[in-house]
């Protein structure tokens, strides 16, 4: 349970020929991960060198260059189709013989057509931005051009120009720049080029059409319409396409991964000519049934056997092993970092403790509520397993809301009528006859779940180093760790000894030694001296870190000062929403306040959509952080490679 | 916005960026499986990784080798145009002088295939339009009869005019553009260097990249010199603003000896892995391997620069290389397939 | 202390109800400096971290999680300052 899955190394040999029915075999057992053979001369693999692909690697890969084209083109995604019934392997490579190169020529011709049509519809597009500035001259485009000794510009300029050389000008006014035509000599081009840089002249290209220009572009605007239907025409042919086959492509697709990935396993094994050797990972206790089964399937004709291991040099992949009801907060596991093999799997304790964290930070039964319904209503559109766990800490984290919202008395920051607080009140007003908020004893609460949380961070890097290291380095880094601990608490003493606090036990009555240090300050300060020296004998640099036990402790402060926050902005919402718009229009009612109780409504619903958003987001990634922070600093490492088995899971193919 | 360190956002987020997208790059390991592999499986094999969107969406026009070569120069081009999109200030400027080069290759290329009377279709498949000059500006050059109207309406993109008006007359005459290339080239660097040395922030660093790549190609010219049999003017093919004078250049070229040879190019150079690597040149070895040794230093010594400098131009331009490379790499090695060449041959041609 | 702010007080000629109006105010200011300032601190460090972690999130979405993390870091800084203001008020 907090250990990730056992595995258990497998090492397996056999001849060449061997190859395939084992390669077939793994895949179908989907279970061996496989540790890639790298070229790097390792220890007893003199001579081995990286296979080569089985028979008929090649034809697949084409043929599945070709299906991925198809249905990049008709987009098609395996997500959307539903695994219907599955065809058996032969029949799909029959079809896959027959049917693909036909397919293939059919999309083939239309995208070919189609992207004819598409270069069609871009130069139209291009040829009328050309002619559009000339649409405002009233000249036909004929005489533009076809001159020998005349030159036409064209261009914006930023006023009008006066040319004191021969010409034709065409000008036009528009709202941020001028257009102008002009056409004039050619041996004076020199002297107009002068004149019209002046004017800020930025030339376009002149177009070779005649008519009028307005014509020219009614004339393109209607082929541009007929090459735009035939574009939908071909679009459509290939959604029909798409209709057709979409089955038959994804269920292609699958197939031919799957052999791919069969063909191509030998290049992840070590071979020489005649054998080769696979070695990789298996869940301990399928290391029978997998062995068995190779045996069976080549005569016997392998050797397969467990090597023994080494948890802590070895990249050992990990699976986790949890119970149910933990396995959603595997997401925030992943998301931080895998579990080494040789480490405790804190996943256990974080789908315990973080919806414990979220409901003493949200703590209202209003919000725990739309959460609630969240969770379950999201479910429709998140398909992934990713997504449903995520949803899954969401539900457990609201069912802890809802919780800690009857026991601090809160709904969408109103008081529950009837019940008072059981937990120290978070309500910015006194109600029920209360006090107002009990800062002293929430942040005094949190602090002691900071230190709860902290020695337990460190009691689970204390088994760590057990079980990772070896000689002095590990009893040094054990005793650390409880030094760690040894400090916090002695502090804790002397503390105690000397102030007294709501929630925190009274040492203050002990018999004094010195002024103001009693017993338990003499007993605190030994055990913090004793601590220091302890993660100095360590590492003595780590001394350096002390005052963040201080800061580590203080930083779960978070869970009352976001959670405070919170409640704040929602009787904010209440008050702006009731008290001020709402409660004064119902007492003195009139036609106009119903304009003003509608906009109360819509800062009530408005603010508080507004804080459930806040209300997760801090809520969860102010528990999350603790979590990764304030937690897992203290003994986690992480790094663990992910356990993936060679095989796949098949949603539209038979085996 | 600069922030209190001086170090804007958008700087920190695009140097970010890229150090990520750098490990997206393939592996050693991936490089020596796809050896084993045939020409379709590694067209399938890269169309798993970020080449994806273009071998799905070539897949039904192209086919085999053409396939590939055409993904590669669109997803190089793509990457570098996006690249150049997200990159923020001055950052924008060195990035964009510095894929000038690309407008330099498909101006030669276009020119080149023209003259040899290359279908236009054949020589756009091997355009890699990275640089000013975008697909529809080399579609319009491509659209030219001939090389003298491309030169024409080259004058229209600021591509370097004095230089064409000097060496293409000549070129055109000689029928060989190589001298227009190195000329090109020349003034290409000189640009950059005139505008990383004028004043601008982080033009500096930007300067020691363009040096150290200045010197690393020197040297491969100077070595391919020694291997070539023919003469060719040294002085010429020197591109000046690295470590090497051209009047060393020209020294360095006249000597026949190789030890003496490498003796008083390492009494030039002062990159320690330059000099560690010359050691090793001193046995006489192809001039392939001795460019791809050369190549990787360099990159080693890109890397090591832009860990000096995380926020700076550095990790920008270090991940254009490295791509470029991996482009290159899967180039010859799609290449070597098609040819039937054994494996081990085209592992000599790769930059890992 | 107090004792002798009310005789400085009385002296400029102002009530206790006076003094403890002034009091409360400071109070107030003082809790709206504490949120306010550190709110800016933890705003400078996050900035460079935000978009350092918006970089690496574009590229690689495996990251976002830690990233995010990496990002909320500093604003440990303002949670210690609601907490001086909570303190301050309700105290």
């Amino acid at each position: 349970m907090l250990n990730p899955r056992q595995m258990s190394r497998l090492l397996i040999a056999a001849s060449r020929d061997q190859m395939a029915p084992v390669i077939a075999e793994l895949y179908r057992h989907n279970l061996f991960h496989i540790e890639d053979y790298v070229d790097a001369g390792a220890e007893g693999y003199e001579g081995f060198k990286i296979g080569s692909p089985l028979l008929g690697a090649s034809e697949k890969s084409a043929d599945l260059i070709k299906i991925r084209a198809i249905t990049n083109t008709i987009a098609v995604r395996a997500d959307d189709i539903d695994a219907g019934p599955s065809c058996s392997r032969d029949e799909l490579q029959k079809k896959i013989e027959r049917d693909l190169p036909l397919l293939e020529r059919e999309v083939e011709e239309l995208t070919v057509r189609r992207s004819k049509f598409e270069t069609r519809a871009k130069d139209l597009e291009e040829k009328i931005a050309e002619i559009t500035p000339f649409a405002d001259i009233p000249v036909d485009m004929n005489l533009y051009h076809g001159y020998k000794r005349f030159t036409t510009s064209a261009g914006y300029v930023s006023r009008e120009v006066i040319l004191n050389v021969p010409h034709e000008m065409h000008f036009s006014k528009g709202k941020d720049k001028n257009f102008l035509v002009v056409i004039f000599p050619t041996e004076q081009k020199s002297e107009v080029d002068k004149t019209l840089a002046e004017a800020g002249f930025q030339p376009v290209p002149v177009p070779e059409e005649s008519g009028s220009a307005r014509g020219r572009i009614e004339f393109y605007s209607g082929e541009m319409a007929s090459v735009h239907k035939e574009i939908a025409e071909i679009n459509k042919q290939l959604e029909d396409v798409k209709q057709k086959h979409a089955a038959f492509l994804v269920a292609c697709e699958e197939l031919l991964k799957a052999e791919v990935d069969q063909t191509e396993a030998p290049l992840r094994f070590a071979t020489t000519n005649q054998t080769f050797v696979a070695e990789g990972w298996v869940p301990a206790d399928k290391v029978t049934a997998i062995t068995n089964s190779l045996v069976y399937v080549t005569d016997g004709k392998v050797f397969v056997t467990v090597v023994p291991t080494d948890p802590v040099h070895d990249s050992v992949p990990v699976e986790y092993n949890n119970p149910d009801f933990a396995k959603p907060s595997q997401v925030l596991m992943d998301v931080y970092s895998r579990p080494k093999y040789t480490e405790i799997d804190p996943t256990l304790m974080l789908s315990i403790v973080f919806p414990i964290f979220f409901g003493l930070i949200l703590g209202d039964v209003g919000y725990g509520l739309v959460l609630l319904a969240m969770a379950f209503g999201l479910r429709k559109f998140l398909n992934g397993v990713e997504g449903r766990y995520l949803l899954d800490v969401l539900r457990n984290a609201s069912i802890t809301s809802i919780f800690f919202g009857l026991l601090y008395s809160e709904f969408l920051g109103f008081a529950i009528p009837g019940l008072s607080p059981i937990m120290p009140s978070r309500h910015l007003i006194a109600e029920h006859g209360g006090h107002g908020p009990m800062i002293p004893d929430l942040m005094i609460i949190s602090i002691w779940i900071g230190i709860l949380h902290i020695t337990l961070g460190r009691i689970l890097g204390i088994i760590n180093h057990a079980k990772q290291d070896h000689g002095e380095h590990r009893t040094k880094a054990m005793l650390a760790n409880f030094g760690w601990i040894a400090v916090m608490w002695g502090v804790l003493l002397v503390i105690w000894s000397i102030v007294q606090m709501p929630l925190m036990p009274d040492l203050t009555a002990l018999p004094a030694v010195i002024s103001i240090i009693n017993v338990g300050g003499v007993a605190g300060l030994i055990l913090a001296v004793l601590g220091v020296l302890l993660i100095a004998r360590d590492s003595v640099l780590e001394v350096v870190e002390l005052p963040s036990i201080i800061s580590h402790v203080l930083s779960y402060a978070r869970i009352v000062a976001v959670g405070f926050s919170s409640v704040a902005i929602a009787m904010v919402i209440n008050f702006i929403a009731i008290g001020m718009l709402i409660e004064p229009q119902l007492e003195n009612f009139s036609i106009f306040s119903i304009v003003i109780i509608i906009a109360g409504l819509v800062v009530f619903l408005l603010g508080h959509a507004l804080n459930t958003v806040l209300g997760i987001l801090g809520g969860g990634l102010h528990s999350v952080r603790l979590h990764y922070v304030e937690f897992f600093t203290k003994f986690y490492k992480g790094g663990g490679v992910k356990y993936i088995p060679f095989g796949m899971k098949r949603r539209f193919t038979e085996d | 916005m600069v922030g209190v360190s001086g170090i804007s956002a958008p700087y920190i987020y695009i140097c970010t960026r890229m150090r990520v997208r750098k490990t997206t790059l393939l592996p050693r390991e991936e490089y020596m499986r796809m050896l084993n592999m045939s020409l379709p499986e590694i067209t399938r094999f890269i169309g798993e990784t970020h080449y994806k969107q273009e071998i799905d969406e070539l897949g039904t026009t192209f086919h085999g080798i053409d396939l590939i070569e055409v993904a590669l120069s669109w997803n190089l081009a793509k990457e570098y145009q996006k690249i150049l999109e997200i990159t923020p200030g001055t950052l924008k400027q060195f990035t964009q002088a510095y894929l000038r080069r690309w407008d330099i290759q498909n101006v030669l290329t276009i020119l080149r295939g023209k003259m040899q009377g290359e279908k236009a279709g054949k020589i756009k498949e091997v355009l890699i339009p990275a640089g000013v000059l975008d697909r529809l500006i080399l579609d319009r050059l491509l659209a030219e009869d001939n090389t003298d109207k491309i030169v024409e309406s080259l004058k229209a993109y600021r591509m370097y005019p004095l230089v064409f008006a000097r060496e293409y007359p000549l070129a055109k005459e000689s029928g060989s553009f190589s001298k227009l290339e190195n000329a090109l080239y020349k003034q290409f660097y000189a640009e950059i260097i005139e505008e990383a040395g004028s004043g601008i922030k982080g033009g500096n660093l930007f300067l020691q990249f363009i040096r150290l790549e200045i010197d690393i190609k020197n040297m491969k010219t100077l070595f391919r010199l020694r291997a070539d049999t023919f003469e060719e003017d040294a002085r010429e093919m020197c591109i000046s603003g690295g470590t090497l004078t051209s009047s060393d250049f020209v020294s360095l070229n006249a000597i026949k000896n190789q030890d003496e040879f490498i003796d008083l190019l390492k009494s030039k150079i002062w990159h320690k892995a330059l000099l560690t690597l010359l050691e090793e040149l001193r046995s006489e070895k192809t001039i392939r391997d001795i460019e791809i040794r050369l190549t990787r230093v360099q990159l080693d010594q890109m890397e090591r620069m832009s860990k000096r400098h995380p926020i700076s131009i550095h990790p920008i331009l270090v991940y254009l290389e490295k791509k470029k490379y991996e482009v290159f790499n899967l180039r010859a090695l799609a290449r070597g397939k098609e040819s039937k060449l054994p494996s081990d041959r085209i592992a000599e041609y790769l930059v890992m | 202390m107090a004792a002798e702010a009310v005789v400085t007080a009385v002296d400029v000629g102002m009530t206790v109800e006076q003094i403890a109006a002034t009091q409360l105010g400071m109070k107030a200011m003082g809790a709206g400096v504490a949120v306010g300032l550190t709110g800016i601190g933890a705003g400078v460090a996050e900035m460079a971290i935000g978009s350092a972690a918006v970089g690496a999130t574009a590229e690689n979405k495996d990251v976002f999680g830690l990233v995010l993390l990496l990002t909320v870091i500093p604003e440990t800084i303002v949670i210690f300052g609601l907490v001086v203001a909570l303190l301050l008020l309700f105290v």
